[in-house]
């Protein structure tokens, strides 16, 4: 009872900190596992898995890569600037001894997805091709989910099945009622439970829960917010895509800051000859 | 009609907190139909307001729910719409399973294992964890590998308190103290030797949780039982506490049982060398064998451990010491039948042993040692007493009594200096000296006759060095230079050889002298991912043997070189190869005769021989750690020249061993795999692993040369894992399979079998229930099968935090006898052998 109290009068002052310019703080915590195919600059697909979090509260909620939230971090600041040269330079000379790729703290991925019950709107940052990051809001998905008759245990929670069409895929995902969030990975949204699996029915994404707990962390906004250009979503999907395919040719070369501060020049990879174009990302209605 | 049935119904209403009234909004309404099925649902508004369509509400139910307040459900047959509900707040108890980043990271030569990701909930120490982790081997002892390979040194919170007797820390600290396991692959613990001196062995730290950091943390438990056999009272206690601090560390630990653990294996140092002063036991008196089940089976033990560890940062260094006590007390029995089948009808020949065997062993190790860029300072004191007191008594158609009283003494002293210079030189003074003294007695009891063993052997032994070392762009090249002495004499009486009056040599006195100068030039080339180290000893040792032999002086050279690549951080492959001289084991220059049972006895070569061997190896290890997959093998051979064989010769009754001028090869061929692997689907692990052995050997027996060859390969397999919420499993499974071969006769393939089962079941937080089944499947004799299955369970209840009871009956089916008998064409052997009987135990544990 106490506990509970606490929890609610912590939601209540988080809502009331918002107002006071202090950051919402979460009630849970979610780890979802996300395998899923990419392209690699020269349209190729390869397979990639890494852990995802979504920390919600009934308000609000931050769906994002925990790795490459610290990497921005560090990016915000001179010092954290600093600091992260000296990482990248360690691993660099670690890779260039092992030829590694795995040894260099990578991002994983660059997506962030706020969700706001209140005002009902989302806001996703997401890079947009090669050193452009976009940003663009939506009014939170009015998803038309069907409900099925199926259930299933997902750490140890029933859910039940739903399934929606959403931007150019079809989703299938288990929700359970038993924690009462409207929420879930990424966008998926809108069931009465929290999502706990998802996937999409080409086979190429999905969502797994891989943990779950009761947290009070503070839903921070994202870390140099400066960077993200306002677009909208089309656009930042389509900036996304022609950096990935080639579009013929257009980066061939690219300029990268080294860790002692030079600039060395990077050939690029040329398209191959046989390109995945089949493999696409979580919407596909930009085309 | 069906238009009127047809008309929709809102259900509409408000959602309220309790107490201030205020509107919730964000609740999740739930429509459900008769049989539960959701058929419509929403989410109140800021206002707290929802509203719902259905075509009907017959039977309905209405759930409304809130993050952090209690569950209301309505029948909507007895409620007015549109309805206020008010929510009270409340704990929503949320089934929580850790969110965790990935479970092994790495971290350029740093693979990271989070605990929480690996343990299961019947583990308690961290060592249990350890098992689990794809890469990390921990054998039966304790001891760890990575990879394939032993560790070179493990810390706590990057400092080393117990050196090589981590098995005190890997099975007392709790894994819920350890955040997690770093593993530091090529770890080279001397900060002087960086960047010059590779290393290919991984260390391992133990990352522990904020809560175990800068306090004491203590955790204990009692158990009190009783066993059906022997019939009697068992006991399990333990308490452990642990301090990390940043200047001070402590590990103590105090432990006893008679549940069948034997904990002297616990404060074994996995580090320790061989002890140059060489002596070993004449005396081989042993307990019966005990069947291949695990000990726990077959041990009727009392056992003790004390131990205290600890370590001061002072100043540039650490000062540690290490102070540790062990009891174990051992009792066995066997009974051997054998009938022959005669015509004048079957003749019995029965053989009842029963041996007790008392062990103590107090050791205490004071360590100084500065570990720092340019110097290296560590002096380390090590003494150890051992007391070992055994009684065997075999009754029946040859009945004798033996008792044998084998203490140990040991003193020794190490001191090593490194400098460093302008960062490529390096100055190297080394001094050990060691002492060494192990009077045995052997008496027997045989009819009516009493003979008495009684040997003394002391040893001291010195080696002074100084080495030089420069490295340049990658090339390291070195020379030490050094001698060593060695002393010992020993002395053997034999008393009561009344029966034998031409024999001479039951009264020995035998001294080993040498004195060695050698110099050993080392060539380590280090670029990028190769690394090859050539080592080439050269010696010249003069030997002086007081009367026994003459004098004499020899030259050794023994090179070895070893090659290691990485090609990335995935890969790694190592290739050695040795080749050498080497004096012959000392012990064995003994003109006499010494009674090392009561039918046996040693008879010493009479003169000075050399041996020689060479050996080649490949080891290969693979991972990759975000799939968490760890694959290792290893490939052996080995050669070996003996100019002497060892030849067995019965006399009566009495067997004598002694050594014949005639030279033996020997060869060994080994091979080893293990592949391990996450399985993330059920937070388990799985793991793969088999191996071959080959060796071939030569003996003379009653003058007649015998070719022996062994052939033995075994497979095992393990997986584990909570594939539910309240469901846990270890399963594992052990096949080996081995032949002796002598000359061209061969025996059948042996095998044997082991299965063993846990299954736990976590029906409620605070309860679990384990199960466990042990089944063994072991040939005797060709086709002949024994089987063997035990069975154990456990149910612990979780007070509190702090505070766990459980009760266990370990063998409820009370098996309480391994007995088999085999048959041959003449005559049936019978076999008995005691296990440990039903046992309860009831326990408490508590920790702070």
């Amino acid at each position: 009872m106490k506990k509970a109290l606490a929890l609610a009068l912590l939601l209540m002052v988080s809502a009331s900190c918002l107002a006071r310019n202090e950051y919402p703080r979460a009630a849970v915590k979610v780890s979802y596992s996300y395998p899923h195919k990419s392209l690699k600059t020269d349209a190729k697909a390869y397979d990639s898995e890494y852990q995802l979090v979504l920390l919600a509260s009934p308000s609000y909620s931050k769906f994002y890569s925990p790795r490459t939230e610290f990497n921005d971090s560090l990016d915000s600041t001179p010092a954290g600037r600093a600091q992260s040269r000296q990482i990248m330079s360690a691993a660099v000379s670690k890779y260039m001894e092992t030829g590694d790729e795995s040894v260099i703290p990578m991002n994983h991925g660059t997506l962030y997805v706020f969700k706001s019950a209140a005002d009902s709107i989302v806001t996703v940052y997401d890079s947009a091709g090669m050193m452009n990051f976009g940003t663009y809001t939506e009014p939170l998905a009015e998803m038309n989910w069907e409900v099925c008759d199926s259930s299933k245990t997902v750490l140890g929670y029933d859910c039940i099945m739903a399934c929606t069409d959403y931007h150019g895929r079809h989703w299938t995902a288990w929700f359970t009622p038993e924690v009462p969030l409207q929420d879930g990975p990424w966008k998926l949204c809108g069931l009465p439970g929290l999502i706990l699996e998802a996937e999409e029915s080409s086979g190429q994404h999905a969502f797994i829960a891989t943990g779950i707990e009761s947290s009070d962390m503070e839903i921070r906004p994202i870390y140099t917010k400066k960077k993200y250009d306002k677009m909208s979503r089309r656009d930042l999907l389509q900036a996304q895509r022609n950096y990935l395919v080639g579009g013929a040719s257009e980066v061939m070369t690219f300029i990268r800051n080294a860790p002692d501060g030079s600039s060395i020049e990077v050939e690029g990879t040329k398209p191959a000859d046989a390109p995945d174009l089949h493999v696409d990302f979580l919407e596909t209605d930009y085309h | 009609m069906a238009l009127v049935l047809e008309a929709q119904v809102t259900v509409g209403g408000t959602v309220l907190e309790g107490g201030t009234g205020e509107p919730l909004p964000g609740a999740s309404v739930i429509l459900r139909n008769a049989e539960g099925k959701i058929r419509k649902y929403t989410s109140t508004d800021a206002n707290g307001a929802f509203a719902l369509q259905s075509q009907s509400i017959q039977g309905y139910t209405l759930n409304v729910s809130l993050l952090g307040f209690a569950k209301q459900t309505f029948s909507l047959d007895s409620v007015s719409l549109p309805l206020t509900i008010v929510l009270v707040p409340a704990t929503t108890a949320l089934k929580e399973v850790a969110v965790k980043a990935d479970r092994i990271r790495e971290q350029g030569d740093t693979i990271s294992y989070n605990v929480g990701g690996f343990a299961q909930a019947q583990d308690r120490s961290i060592g249990d964890v350890l098992k689990r982790m794809p890469g990390l081997d921990v054998s039966n002892d304790g001891r760890i590998k990575y990879q394939g390979e032993d560790i070179n040194k493990f810390y706590i919170e990057g400092s080393d308190l117990l050196g090589g007797k981590y098995g005190i820390a890997t099975n007392g600290i709790s894994h819920d103290d350890v955040g997690a396991v770093e593993v530091m692959e090529n770890h080279q613990p001397l900060q002087v030797l960086s960047g010059i001196s590779f290393s290919d062995k991984a260390a391992i730290n133990l990352k522990l949780k904020g809560k175990a950091k800068a306090a004491w943390t203590f955790h204990g438990e009692a158990g009190a039982g009783y066993a059906w056999q022997p019939e009697g009272a068992i006991w399990n206690g333990e308490v452990f506490a642990m301090a990390v601090m940043p200047g001070f560390q402590n590990i103590t630990t105090l432990k006893s049982n008679n549940t069948g653990d034997n904990l002297s294996g616990l404060a074994t140092d996995f580090f320790a060398s061989r002890r140059e002063t060489g002596l070993s036991r004449y005396v081989e008196l042993a307990l019966p064998g005990v069947p291949s089940l695990k000990a726990k089976r077959t041990l009727f033990n009392r056992s003790a451990l004390a131990s205290t560890n600890s370590l001061w940062k002072v100043k540039n260094g650490e000062l540690k010491t290490q102070i540790d006590y062990t009891f174990n007390r051992a009792v066995a029995q066997a009974a051997n039948i054998t009938t022959y089948f005669l015509d004048g009808g079957n003749r019995v020949v029965t053989e009842n042993r029963d041996g007790r065997d008392r062990s103590h062993s107090l050791s205490g190790k004071f360590i100084y040692e500065v570990n720092q860029k340019t110097t290296f300072i560590n002096n380390t004191l090590r003494t150890n007493i051992d007391w070992d007191d055994m009684r065997l008594n075999v009754s029946g158609t040859l009945p004798n009594g033996q008792s044998a009283s084998l203490p140990d003494y040991y003193v020794a002293n190490d001191f090593k200096l490194i400098k460093r210079f302008k960062g490529k030189h390096l100055v190297t003074f080394r001094s050990d000296n060691e002492w060494e003294s192990l009077p045995q007695t052997l008496s027997v009891s045989l009819g009516g006759s009493k003979l008495g063993q009684h040997i003394g052997d002391h040893a001291f032994y010195t080696h002074e060095s100084a080495a030089y070392t420069f490295s340049v762009k990658g090339v390291t090249v070195g020379l030490e230079g050094g001698v060593k002495g060695y002393v010992r004499s020993m002395k053997s009486e034999l008393s009561g050889m009344a029966d034998f009056p031409d024999i001479q040599g039951f009264s020995t006195v035998v001294s080993t002298n040498y004195f060695t100068v050698y110099a050993t030039p080392k060539l380590e080339y280090w670029v990028k991912r190769v690394n090859i180290i050539l080592n080439a000893p050269l010696s010249f040792a003069h030997y002086t043997f007081s009367k026994a032999l003459a004098n004499r002086s020899e030259l050794y050279f023994s090179p070895l070189l070893s090659v290691n690549w990485k090609p990335n951080n995935r890969f790694s492959l190592t290739l050695r190869g040795s080749s050498g001289r080497s004096p012959m084991n000392l012990n064995l220059i003994q003109p006499g005769y010494i009674m090392t049972d009561y039918r046996s006895f040693r008879r010493g070569v009479d003169d000075f021989y050399t041996s020689t061997s060479q050996s080649v190896s490949a080891n290969i290890a693979y991972k990759h750690t975000r799939r968490g997959l760890f694959a290792n093998g290893m490939v052996l051979q080995s050669w070996s020249h003996l100019p002497y064989t060892m030849a067995q010769q019965l006399f009566g009754d009495y067997i004598v061993y002694s050594y014949a001028d005639a030279a033996s090869d020997g060869k060994r061929l080994m091979a080893m795999t293990n592949i391990g692997k996450t399985l993330y689907f059920m937070r388990g692990s799985a793991s793969v692993k088999g191996s071959f052995s080959r060796n071939e050997s030569h003996l003379i027996s009653q003058a007649d040369a015998v070719n022996s060859v062994g052939t033995g390969w075994s497979l095992g397999a393990s997986v584990n894992g909570t594939p539910l919420q309240w469901l846990g499993f270890d399963y594992s499974f052990d096949f080996s399979n081995s032949r002796l071969a002598i000359d061209s006769s061969k025996n059948s393939w042996l095998c044997g079998i082991e299965n063993t089962l846990l299954i736990n079941i976590m029906p409620h937080p605070k309860w679990e229930w384990r199960i466990k089944g042990e089944h063994y499947r072991n040939e005797l004799t060709a086709g002949a099968y024994k089987n063997a299955f035990l069975l154990d369970t456990k149910l612990v209840y979780k007070l509190s935090k702090r505070i766990e009871l459980s009760a266990t009956i370990d063998n409820i089916l009370n098996q309480r006898s391994y007995n088999y008998t085999t048959y041959s064409e003449l005559s049936s052997f019978e076999s008995q052998r005691r296990l440990r009987g039903r046992e309860l135990l009831l326990s408490i544990s508590l920790r702070k």
